[in-house]
């Protein structure tokens, strides 16, 4: 079962469950990145460039689902808790159009922290991140 | 361009930069984050830091002709940030990197990468480590 609601106090439950999240990666929203950090590599926002380097499509910036994954345990977290630390390792790009689903669990509580591991799947169920892990601190 | 495997321990300064609510509305928006209440965001998103933390200094590593990295066969491996605290709008971050570590094995470079971010008491008050892989020609 997961918990839609935001965390009304720190530590969260062990083995809670954040709401999972499903966001559809267009290239709009590449865009959008790309913009917002600066980073205008040609890999994510020109097709033929993205074609001629073997993909089939523009990607995601990897910390594009990075940030789209951390940002709905930020969210869950609300006021309660701060994001400390953030790690994962990138297993697959993410073609524009795709969608990711992002699904986590609570898997350590400490008094003042916790770690919540990450998913974050495809549509056709491939990792686009691999141990994917928040620690969240109390605020 | 080959690869110069001797840039180990060269290091790159950022030019100090304020943490924008306006970018950070972008950047909310792309990652599709929505605030905790209605009071909006007060404070900005973690991975946002990253913008700060990474972009200033990640292009001049790599267009830079002495690494010498090849881009266009390169893959964003891996992903750390970790923050000291929360860090706040408006408050400005001055991003130095550091070439790390550097490994070449199996026709590819695992180049690791990172960054710290200073705020103006000159306290370090995030850090990054990325790890690019670069496959090598032939």
């Amino acid at each position: 079962m997961t918990d839609s609601h935001p965390l009304d106090r720190f530590p969260p439950e062990l083995g809670a469950r954040p709401a999972e999240r499903r966001r559809v990666i267009t290239q709009a929203v590449i865009s959008a990145y790309a913009e917002a950090s600066g980073d205008h590599n040609p890999i994510h926002l020109d097709l033929d460039y993205a074609r001629r380097s073997g993909l089939p499509a523009t990607i995601a910036h990897g910390l594009l689902t990075l940030g789209t994954a951390c940002a709905g345990i930020e969210s869950w977290a609300g006021n309660e808790g701060w994001v400390a630390r953030v790690f994962c390792r990138f297993s697959a790009p993410v073609p524009a159009g795709e969608g990711i689903t992002t699904t986590a669990l609570v898997s350590a509580v400490e008094e003042d922290s916790a770690i919540v591991d990450l998913t974050v799947l495809t549509s056709t169920g491939e990792r686009a991140l691999t141990k994917a892990k928040v620690e969240l601190r109390a605020s | 361009m080959a690869f110069n495997i001797d840039c180990m321990g060269k290091s790159y300064c950022g030019a100090p930069e304020v943490l924008d609510r306006g970018r950070h509305l972008v950047y909310a928006e792309a990652v599709g984050a929505s605030p905790a209440s209605d009071e909006g965001f007060t404070r900005p998103l973690a991975c946002f830091a990253a913008v700060y933390l990474l972009w200033p200094v990640v292009p001049q590593l790599f267009e830079d002709p002495e690494v010498g990295l090849d881009v266009e066969h390169l893959l964003h491996g891996e992903q750390e940030f970790s923050f000291e605290r929360p860090l706040l709008f408006d408050e400005t971050i001055t991003p130095g990197g550091e070439i790390s570590q550097v490994d070449r094995r199996r026709g590819m470079v695992f180049l690791e990468f990172c960054c710290e971010g200073a705020d103006r008491t000159n306290q370090v008050v995030a850090r990054s480590r990325s790890l690019f892989v670069i496959r090598e020609a032939g």
